[in-house]
């Protein structure tokens, strides 16, 4: 049985520079995977290929067994991926409620309310301030926003980039364990993120990015203890 | 059910924590503003000018002029101000800036006594003519700017959340309707340039000593309260005008110049306000519409001997625009930036330059190059003539009152398709690629499509107007759509307010309407529009009428307006 999503020999480059030097991974149903690395790794690079916004100078990206590397990004939405993109990109002019239904601008039946009940429901907090400006919002309130957003086109696999930049550590928490919930009520997830710790205690794999390609992987536990992780990303001796 | 509650009480909050009744700090500047607007108005009642033949006869006792009519209400106004801060008009003073309203109204009356007195003097031979009334109109418009500077009354609740009877909020919106279209009426029969000018400057005074009270504010939320008896209003208005006018086509043909242009600015509102495309060359297409309906109009000059019924010739005009846009526009909305402007402002040259030579010498016989095609003959639809006058009640309908008529209906149609964009699906994905382009493209919004579809549209109802005018115009040259033009219409997108409706179309009458009146300073008015340019972008960047998000994109790190914005957005949805 084929992964959800097969990502294989991928380069990307911006003109003559590979950001991403041939990396092969692949993501399985129901899991959370998470790509963790220091800053230049490639892993938004390789995230924002995946959902089309870049295109790869070679290899191939399959989503449930179809090659989506040449297809628009507004199509691969519609196909069941979502990308909550790095720095939230939330539109600020918008108000929160219809920056939940542009996240649904792609679907054509007519589930909105219920998409919306359910993004409110995961972020009650996004229901108390459904008509107010979205670039009022605190750092944290926005990325609850981006992820209910993405959640609105109602994505089986959700990719999320460094959700847990700039926030308090209560709200990373708080960030976190919704990432478990999406995950519990059937959302793949696709993890991009800085803080290995908070990333891999929750992560079913993990792999490790360096200058643009794959130097480490295994279950989340294993990468948690193993002691080059350590040393690199935990900050310990 | 609680959330509801929460969601109201969280929007009143910046009021509601402060004590409703709680008494409001009255200035020492309440007698002031009592006794200047008092003068004022008496002043309305007195002899101005020893000359009768200045600005009208200003020269009697109690029987007011229209320069003085524009006093008189200017004083009642600021005895509307002085009343509502201690006096009878209280309750309505709850919500007004009383201080900022008496001292930018008195501003603005003493702007427009110096230019009366101005006028006195260059036209009765000195200012020795001035009578005492002029003076104690000047001396009472200062004391009113005193009074406001002194403080007449801080408002101590939010003029948006305060709300009247419903009957009575519509009641003001249509007398304001009334009142502008008897304005438009008056204004447009007034020659001498001198009164005209006052009457602006006065329309001016008023507004400013409204806006400085917060009165639009208030203006602002129950309009869009009651848009839809609003816009009703306004078009029973526009319809009306032509049954004012008596049969006299001097000011109809002015007013449906003013509409073909506001029409077309309502096109490239759509373009430019609603998806963010900045079209420089917008008059080709209505150029393109306007060749395409002479070339098919049947006139004497028509390269093509093919004479369609009109309807199917307005189609085909506003296809072909369309299809000039999608060519244009396929190559260059890929990139983002600026390439479309100069791709655009390219076009609209090409556009021209191409008229111009397709004249059977430098290249295919279609347009007649520089002597284009004149002799357009009259629309007739369904045996209506629009060439001759016809009556309605008795009243006669000039053949440019005929057109007037056509072009809004035409006006009706693309507000009905604007509004209906701006508040669709696509719609926001418009204002989402506003916002952020790549985020809306990871958000599946095809951006390239909708982009597109923007331009194209616009193209379309251009084109589509532009078979209408060149019926109007009886003749089309490729001189009548050069770049001036596209840029006119561009100002008067951004100085009436992008992506509204109202801005816009006040934008258009301000900008044709002016230059037709004021001819007497015609060649300084790319000056004075400039300037006027500049003074706008400075002090009120999002337009006359801003759209609620516009406003916020300017003045992004104002929090009140923010909490303003959320208030009137919750009201919507409880309404």
């Amino acid at each position: 049985m084929t992964a959800m999503l097969e990502v294989t020999d991928l380069v990307v480059a911006y003109g003559k520079i590979q950001a991403v030097k041939g990396i092969t991974f692949s993501v399985e149903e129901g899991q959370v995977v998470c790509l963790i690395g220091t800053n230049g790794a490639g892993k938004t690079t390789t995230l924002r290929t995946i959902s089309g916004l870049l295109r790869p100078e070679s290899g191939s990206i399959t989503f449930e067994g179809e090659r989506i590397d040449k297809v628009p990004a507004h199509k691969i939405v519609t196909l069941g991926l979502a990308h909550s993109p790095e720095g939230r990109r939330i539109f600020p002019r918008m108000t929160v409620e219809e920056n939940l239904r542009l996240g649904a601008f792609s679907r054509t039946e007519n589930t909105q309310k219920e998409d919306l009940e359910a993004a409110y429901e995961l972020f009650p907090i996004l229901a108390e301030r459904r008509s107010q400006p979205a670039g009022t919002f605190s750092g944290g309130e926005q990325q609850m926003l981006a992820m209910g957003r993405a959640m609105m086109s109602r994505p089986r696999l959700l990719l999320l980039d460094e959700p847990s930049m700039g926030l308090s550590p209560l709200m990373m928490k708080k960030i976190m364990s919704t990432v478990r919930t999406l995950r519990s009520q059937g959302t793949t997830i696709l993890l991009v993120e800085q803080n290995a710790q908070a990333a891999l205690s929750l992560a079913d794999h993990g792999y490790v990015l360096e200058v643009g390609k794959i130097v480490l992987h295994g279950t989340g536990k294993e990468l948690l203890t193993s002691d080059e992780v350590r040393k690199a990303y935990l900050g310990e001796a | 059910m609680s959330t509801t509650v929460d969601r109201a009480d969280g929007a009143n909050s910046p009021d509601s924590s402060a004590p409703a009744p709680a008494p409001r700090a009255t200035g020492k500047g309440v007698p002031l503003a009592y006794a200047g607007s008092g003068l004022m108005t008496a002043s309305a009642l007195m002899s101005w000018c020893y000359d009768p033949d200045v600005l009208g006869d200003l020269t009697l006792y109690g029987n007011p002029a229209p320069v003085q009519l524009t006093m008189l209400v200017l004083g009642l106004l600021g005895l509307v101000l002085a009343m509502s801060a201690k006096g009878p008009l209280r309750r309505l003073g709850a919500g007004l800036d009383t201080s900022r309203g008496a001292f930018r109204l008195g501003l603005g009356a003493v702007a427009y006594m110096a230019l009366t007195l101005a006028a006195i003097t260059a036209q009765a031979g000195g200012l020795v003519n001035a009578d005492p009334g002029a003076w104690v109109a000047l001396v009472g418009s200062l004391v009113l700017v005193v009074a406001g500077r002194l403080g007449v009354s801080r408002p101590s609740r939010n003029i948006g959340a305060m709300r009247a009877k419903g009957w009575v909020e519509i009641l003001v919106l249509v007398a304001l309707v009334a009142i502008a279209l008897l304005l438009v009426a008056d204004g447009l029969t007034l020659r001498d340039p001198w009164a005209f000018v006052l009457l602006l400057l006065g329309v001016g005074a008023a507004a400013a000593g409204l806006a400085g009270a917060n009165a639009f504010t208030w203006l602002g939320v129950t309009a869009s309260y009651h848009s839809r008896v609003l816009t009703l209003a306004a078009f029973v208005a526009a319809f009306a005008f032509p049954l004012t006018q008596n049969g006299s086509d001097a000011n109809m043909s002015i007013a449906t110049q003013v509409i073909i242009f506001s029409a077309t600015a309502l096109g490239l509102n759509i373009v430019v306000g609603l998806a963010g495309l900045l079209d420089l060359g917008y008059i080709a297409f209505l150029g393109a519409g306007a060749y395409v309906g002479a070339i098919l109009s049947g006139s004497a000059f028509a390269t093509i001997d093919w004479q369609p019924p009109f309807l199917v010739t307005v189609i085909i005009g506003a296809l072909f625009s369309a299809l000039l846009g999608l060519i244009i526009g396929s190559p260059t909305l890929r990139v983002s930036g600026d390439y479309l402007a100069i791709v655009t402002l390219a076009f609209g040259e090409i556009f021209r330059l191409a008229m111009f030579n397709l004249d059977g010498n430098n290249g295919p016989k279609i347009t007649n190059g520089p002597n284009g095609i004149p002799a357009i003959p009259e629309l007739n639809f369904f045996g209506f003539d629009f060439g001759v006058t016809h009556h309605l009640f008795g009243i006669p309908i000039t053949r440019f009152s005929n057109y007037y008529l056509l072009l809004l209906c035409v006006i009706a149609l693309i507000i009905v398709i604007f509004s209906n964009l701006n508040n669709s699906r696509i719609g926001r994905g418009w204002v989402a690629i506003r916002e952020d382009e790549k985020a809306a493209d990871a958000m599946g919004v095809n951006v390239f499509g909708l982009k597109l579809l923007a331009f194209a549209g616009g193209a379309f109802l251009a084109g589509l107007a532009g078979t209408i005018k060149a019926h109007h115009d009886v003749s089309v040259t490729p001189d009548q759509y050069q770049f001036l033009e596209s840029a006119f219409l561009l100002a008067a997108v951004v100085l009436g307010g992008m992506g509204t409706v109202g801005g816009v179309l006040l934008g258009a009458v301000v900008l044709k309407l002016l230059p037709e009146k004021l001819r007497f300073f015609s060649e300084y008015r790319l000056l004075i529009f400039g300037l006027l340019l500049v003074l706008m972008m400075r002090f009120r960047p999002e337009g006359l009428v801003a759209s609620k998000r516009r406003k916020l994109e300017f003045h992004e790190d104002d929090e009140h307006l923010a909490d303003k914005v959320q208030t009137i957005h919750l009201e919507e949805k409880t309404s």
